[in-house]
């Protein structure tokens, strides 16, 4: 099953390092839409079928944490799976995070980890056999 | 300056650029910075349970082959200048923000704002009030790198 996925984050390198991780983990890409900081991203949500929602915290305009609390008090995307993929070290804001159903991934991350988060969030089903 | 510090900064700074961009880096003792006009000088400030900012400066040719790599690119000859600062300013969020947790503890928390590149000319002290409480330089692969930590309040970060 292809799945749709929104990359958010404010660097343009970073977005095709975590794409490129997901293809090398070989999961099952439908579209990928991409997004800048969390308001663009909500766009992209208002716009689009998206199956996950990949996220950074640090972003100018609106970062991650916001972009998720709107996301989850909005019935249309309250049930979207999120990752949230940030360089976040407070265990205190990962906890916090955690609390709103998110899994999260520490940068830098290996496409192995990617892997195991998206397995956990998404089931097996979204990978290549 | 703290010994202890500056080598968890060096060693921050090393592993993030090797797991990162895939690119080694090896921590160097420290002697006076050597700074080219083309060196990328990039600062990211960062406020929570102490406030500060932290410089890396990093030279071109290691600023190119980095982002090539974090791009899957087998030219760095090809990445333009904008893909580098990209690149380096996530680099520099990601030493932020490995470094701060390390230093002050996993349960304290930090707001890193986005990086911004500076002007050359403006070391040692950047644009800062006081001098770096830790500094680090890491041989990239034949180049120099440099590290500089500023802290506002250097009591709050209850170094021993």
């Amino acid at each position: 099953m292809a799945i749709n996925v929104l990359v958010t984050d404010d660097s343009g390198v970073m977005r095709s390092m975590i794409i490129k991780s997901m293809k090398m983990c070989g999961m099952q890409l439908g579209a990928v839409y991409q997004a800048a900081n969390g308001q663009e991203g909500l766009e992209q949500l208002d716009g689009n079928w998206i199956d996950l929602v990949l996220v950074d915290i640090n972003m100018p305009v609106m970062n991650g944490e916001e972009m998720i609390q709107r996301m989850k008090a909005e019935a249309a995307t309250a049930d979207i799976p999120v990752i949230v993929i940030s360089t976040e070290g407070s265990q205190t804001r990962i906890d916090r995070l955690e609390q709103l159903g998110v899994h999260f991934i520490h940068k830098p991350f290996t496409p192995e980890k990617l892997h195991e988060v998206v397995a956990a969030t998404m089931g097996t089903g979204a990978f290549d056999e | 300056m703290n010994s202890a510090l500056e080598e968890q900064l060096a060693q921050t700074a090393a592993k993030t650029l090797e797991d990162l961009t895939f690119f080694f880096a090896t921590p160097e003792r420290w002697e006076a910075t050597k700074i080219s006009g083309d060196d990328y000088i990039l600062g990211a400030a960062f406020n929570g349970d102490f406030e500060g900012y932290l410089v890396f400066i990093c030279p071109p040719l290691a600023g190119r082959e980095m982002t090539a790599n974090m791009l899957g690119m087998d030219d760095a000859e090809s990445v333009s200048s904008d893909q580098v600062q990209d690149a380096l300013k996530e680099v520099i969020n990601i030493i932020c923000g490995n470094i701060l947790p390390a230093v002050a503890g996993a349960k304290a928390m930090f707001n890193i704002s986005p990086p911004e590149i500076l002007d050359s000319g403006q070391e040692p002290e950047f644009g800062r009030n006081a001098p770096p409480v830790g500094r680090a330089k890491l041989d990239l692969e034949g180049e120099p790198g440099y590290l500089f930590l500023f802290v506002d309040d250097p009591e709050a970060m209850n170094l021993s």
